[in-house]
């Protein structure tokens, strides 16, 4: 039970900065002895006659939030799906610090430290928010079901480890009034950030954001700018976004890389992709 | 003052019995199963046991169709493989307290099987598919297993240490010694990872895979799981039966154990399947005495309280009383 006067000499007297300092997951940006998170080398993706993505090449380093922006059908989601392996691409590399993941599973690629969010959040809609955002950290389960069965003693202490690194991200994200809540019945906000926090508790080094902005308020867009800036600051994970929303592109992005008919036709810093006579022309129609 | 339980460790809020309600009741209900035969006469263990087996196989049912969303209509014939092995090593002289686990063990490799079609079926081919196998297996039991109708069960394999299990008080606390073991691997199995996977797949398989959950051995796992439930079940009944025969294995009783989910609570795998079962196990009797000049009436009731709880009442049974919980939780106040 707890009885605040009892507590209240530790509470005071504890150094909070001592979360930030000691923690592992708060490590300094940017990563050492590599160039790039993520290499994407001449991926060709084609569906029937239409080439979704044509020759596509572009780096992500460490710590960066790189947007890919273009109009609608341009290929970025399809180049999300395949960097994720929900798509495989018939030609070109997928590299990932220094690892050639072209041919792995989604499930390989999300424990090697790729996560990844929905444009429509794909949630899982009658389980509560907590339930949500352990499932994420399903691949590095490590007890048999007869452990689960007997709820033995390894159970318990995986349990308890996920159980703790979900209430990392629900602290992070703010979803402590929706723990138990269904995540069916919560506003489209809220699910966002639900969906956020399921790629965030499998403490990835790269996020790819498909969209995470779209159909919000103001409020909401800014609640999941904030957690993009601290996860990115503090513990240095790399995000992929794509985005209609130019403004949250101009503001948020370190880079940016403009798409068309499935090929990059920028890559620059925000301001300077905004000149480009190309993406004008690409946006406005030539 | 705290007002209400706080919990202060994240497995005590894991944990099964988290309130002292949770304690009392569950003190309530052992008593209760305990003393029950002492009450009741030998036709109430009778029906208490018959209950019990279908608690175990709706169990099953409710991990594979509630859990992990893959309609089956096979626990039947599923059901009939676990008592066909018991009964077809008792004639070998196998004692069945070694038999029923050995059976069960062999419907869950069989459900496994039987599951593959899962990997690329869903909802209304995976309930055809699984109808198919229900049929083939029923004919498999006619044909070859049980050709006569009827296997009686050799009677001196039910003895172990002098005690005859297949009657009386020995058989109702055997059966509900290995319900309450079913009913706590089931709810454990629920609240952990494996559960989470499952009910992930149910929702959402594409985005389960995208987010790491290897939905395959998921799938596969529900069947297996699913099976051995059913089996053990099937090897009970074997227990409590001197003699099996095929016309307890038909998609009747699939379609039962079906009903029994639906009504019950999908999802919800000890309370949700012990309401179904007990829902369905006495209303089917009632209908039986009530219609009895006709048979076709029951069908038609049994259907048509499917239909109205798929459409009306999703969550089943456990819906309700949940529902009713709330209410009366701040009654007579509205908020």
């Amino acid at each position: 039970m707890f009885f605040a006067r009892q507590r209240s000499k530790e509470v005071r007297n504890f150094d909070y900065q001592v979360l930030w300092r000691s923690s592992e997951e708060y490590r300094a940006r940017p990563l050492p002895r590599l160039d790039h998170v993520l290499r994407v080398e001449d991926i060709v993706v084609r569906f029937g006659g239409v080439i979704a993505v044509d020759n596509v090449e572009f780096v992500v380093k460490p710590g960066e939030i790189l947007g890919i922006v273009g109009p609608n059908g341009a290929g970025k989601t399809t180049l999300l799906n395949i960097i994720s392996g929900f798509y495989k691409p018939q030609k070109g590399r997928i590299i990932f610090k220094n690892r050639d993941i072209t041919r792995l599973s989604p499930a390989e690629r999300v424990r090697l430290g790729i996560a990844r969010t929905f444009q429509h959040s794909e949630l899982f809609t009658s389980m509560t928010v907590l339930e949500n955002i352990m499932s994420g950290l399903e691949p590095w389960r490590k007890y048999s079901t007869l452990a689960a069965a007997l709820w033995s003693r390894s159970t318990k202490k995986w349990e308890e480890w996920a159980r703790a690194r979900a209430e990392q991200v629900i602290d992070l994200l703010d979803l402590h009034p929706y723990r138990y809540h269904v995540v069916g019945s919560l506003p489209p906000g809220v699910q966002k950030r639900v969906d956020l926090a399921r790629a965030l508790a499998q403490k990835p080094e790269l996020v790819l954001m498909d969209e995470p902005m779209a159909g919000l308020s103001r409020e909401e867009k800014e609640d999941i700018a904030r957690a993009i800036v601290e996860v990115n600051e503090t513990r240095g994970t790399s995000f992929v976004l794509v985005e209609h929303d130019l403004e949250v592109v101009m503001d948020l992005c370190d880079r940016v890389i403009v798409m068309d008919y499935g090929k990059v036709i920028a890559d620059g810093l925000p301001y300077e992709v905004a000149r480009n006579p190309k993406v004008i022309e690409a946006y406005m129609g030539g | 003052m705290p007002a209400g339980v706080f919990k202060e460790t994240y497995l005590a809020d894991m944990a099964l019995l988290r309130y002292p309600i949770h304690k009392a009741a569950l003190i309530a209900g052992l008593a209760i199963a305990l003393l029950f035969p002492v009450l009741a006469g030998s036709y109430g263990i009778d029906q208490a046991v018959a209950l019990l087996v279908f608690f175990i196989g709706a169990m099953g049912l409710n991990i594979v169709t509630g859990l992990a969303g893959q309609i089956s209509l096979a626990q039947g014939a599923l059901m009939g493989i676990g008592a066909y092995t018991v009964a077809h090593l008792a004639l070998h002289g196998v004692n069945v307290l070694v038999a029923i686990p050995l059976g069960a063990i062999m419907t869950a490799a069989v459900g496994f099987v039987l599951g593959l079609p899962s990997f690329r079926l869903k909802g209304y081919y995976l309930a055809m598919a699984s109808i198919a196998v229900q049929a083939i297996l029923e004919y498999m039991f006619k044909t070859w297993i049980d050709p006569h109708q009827g296997i009686s069960i050799p009677y001196n394999t039910k003895i172990i240490t002098g005690i005859y299990l297949g009657k009386g008080l020995a058989l109702y606390y055997l059966v509900l010694g290995a319900t309450l073991a079913a009913a706590l691997f089931a709810a454990n199995i629920g609240r952990s990872g494996i559960g989470r996977a499952m009910k992930a797949v149910r929702d959402n398989d594409v985005s389960a895979s995208v987010v790491g959950i290897n939905v395959t051995r998921t799938k596969a796992l529900a069947f297996a799981l699913g099976s051995l439930y059913a089996g053990l079940a099937g090897g009970l009944y074997a227990l409590a039966n001197p003699s099996i025969g095929w016309g307890a294995f038909t998609l009747d009783t699939s379609i039962e154990y079906l009903a029994m989910v639906l009504v019950g609570g999908p999802g919800r795998l000890v309370w949700g399947s012990l309401l179904g079962a007990l829902t369905i196990h006495t209303g089917w009797s009632l209908l039986a005495g009530a219609f009895a000049a006709n048979a076709a009436i029951k069908y038609m009731v049994l259907g048509g309280l499917i239909a109205i709880f798929v459409v009306l009442e999703p969550d089943g049974l456990i819906g309700i009383l949940r529902r009713a919980k709330e209410y009366f939780r701040l009654w007579p106040f509205r908020y």
